[in-house]
């Protein structure tokens, strides 16, 4: 069965992008978040396989939304996709939960790599 | 900072060493290197750094810095959080804002149509490179440093700049601002890029007490 992805991201670009992707690469994307608070909302009403998380969000930021997803479900997998690339940064989000953290502008194989390994 | 209108605005803040002005300047290459590459990936074109520039003025002086005042431009600017605050700001001409927002979508997405998407391009460029910057300029001086949601503006060089400016030091006074221009290749000409990283003044101090320089 595919896996089902929500796309987290506050750019409509970067939406599409990743989405174009993920498609690609045999997952159905069944949600689209622009703020930390949809992704939370989204999260709850989808229970999707994957989640993909911009960290730099209105409202709510992904280290924000992140925990509080993996408070309502810890089993929730979360990539990290992100131009904050600090090791500081990377580090609070895998330990926030987050199975992997691409940093922007990636490459696509590295994005597909990350899908790969996070929900087989 | 070699500046003699911005030395009499406010020697305290401009008392700087040679060797505090040199380690600016190689904060501003540093971080401007990291963004440079982000550009190139975004692009898929090569882009050049040139030398950076370390001014403390007004704003409305350091809008004349790099252009005309009134000059059209696209500005991609930043509010930049945690252990460092300001603005970055990644300034364009319109015309090199669009075809760069072309650039970046069609490495990214073929053939799309690029009109409504352009300015959500443009803000990601915007996002990205100051993530880049930042990143690079976290790790050298070992602070955290976020950023807010890139806003787009198009306005004058001078409005976009006093746009960036309420939030940092008083109305008038000088600020320190640190400068790259960039340059994305293009077949039919080369586009050119500013960024300006306006700090507030504590945070100057921060960086320079960060690396021993103060």
């Amino acid at each position: 069965m595919s896996p089902t992805v929500l796309i987290c991201d506050d750019a409509v670009f970067m939406r599409r992008m990743l989405a174009d992707i993920l498609v690609k690469a045999g997952c159905v994307v069944v949600g689209e978040a622009e703020s930390g608070v949809e992704a939370v909302a989204q999260y709850g009403a989808l229970r999707p396989d994957l989640v993909t998380m911009d960290l730099v969000m209105p409202d709510m930021g992904g280290i924000d939304a992140l925990r509080e997803i993996m408070r309502r479900d810890p089993g929730a997998r979360v990539l990290v996709c992100s131009a904050m690339g600090q090791q500081a940064l990377v580090v609070e989000a895998i330990r926030a939960g987050a199975r992997d953290f691409v940093v922007k502008p990636f490459q696509t194989e590295r994005v597909l790599e990350a899908v790969r390994r996070i929900v087989g | 900072m070699g500046d003699p209108q911005a030395a009499s605005a406010d020697p305290s803040l401009l008392a700087l060493s040679a060797a505090q002005e040199d380690l600016l300047r190689e904060v501003a290459t540093i971080g401007a290197g990291r963004a440079a590459t982000a550009l190139a990936v975004l692009t898929g074109r090569r882009v050049q750094v040139e030398v950076p520039t370390v001014h403390a003025l007004p704003l409305g002086a350091l809008a004349a810095t790099g252009g005309r005042a009134d000059d059209p431009v696209v500005g991609l600017r930043v509010a930049v959080r945690g252990d460092l605050s300001g603005t970055l700001l990644l300034l364009l001409d319109p015309a090199a804002a669009a075809t760069l927002a072309a650039q970046v979508l069609r490495q990214s997405l073929g053939a799309m149509s690029l009109g409504a998407l352009e300015d959500s391009a443009l803000a990601e460029v915007g996002g990205i490179t100051a993530g880049a910057y930042l990143a690079a300029v976290g790790e050298f001086v070992g602070k955290v440093v976020t950023h807010q949601p890139p806003v787009v503006q198009r306005a004058s060089r001078d409005e976009v700049l006093r746009a960036a400016g309420p939030a940092l030091g008083r109305p008038g006074a000088p600020l320190p601002c640190l400068g790259h221009a960039l340059t994305v290749e293009d077949p039919a000409a080369p586009l050119a890029a500013q960024v300006r990283w306006l700090l507030d003044p504590p945070s100057l101090h921060a960086l320079l007490r960060a690396t021993g320089l103060r």
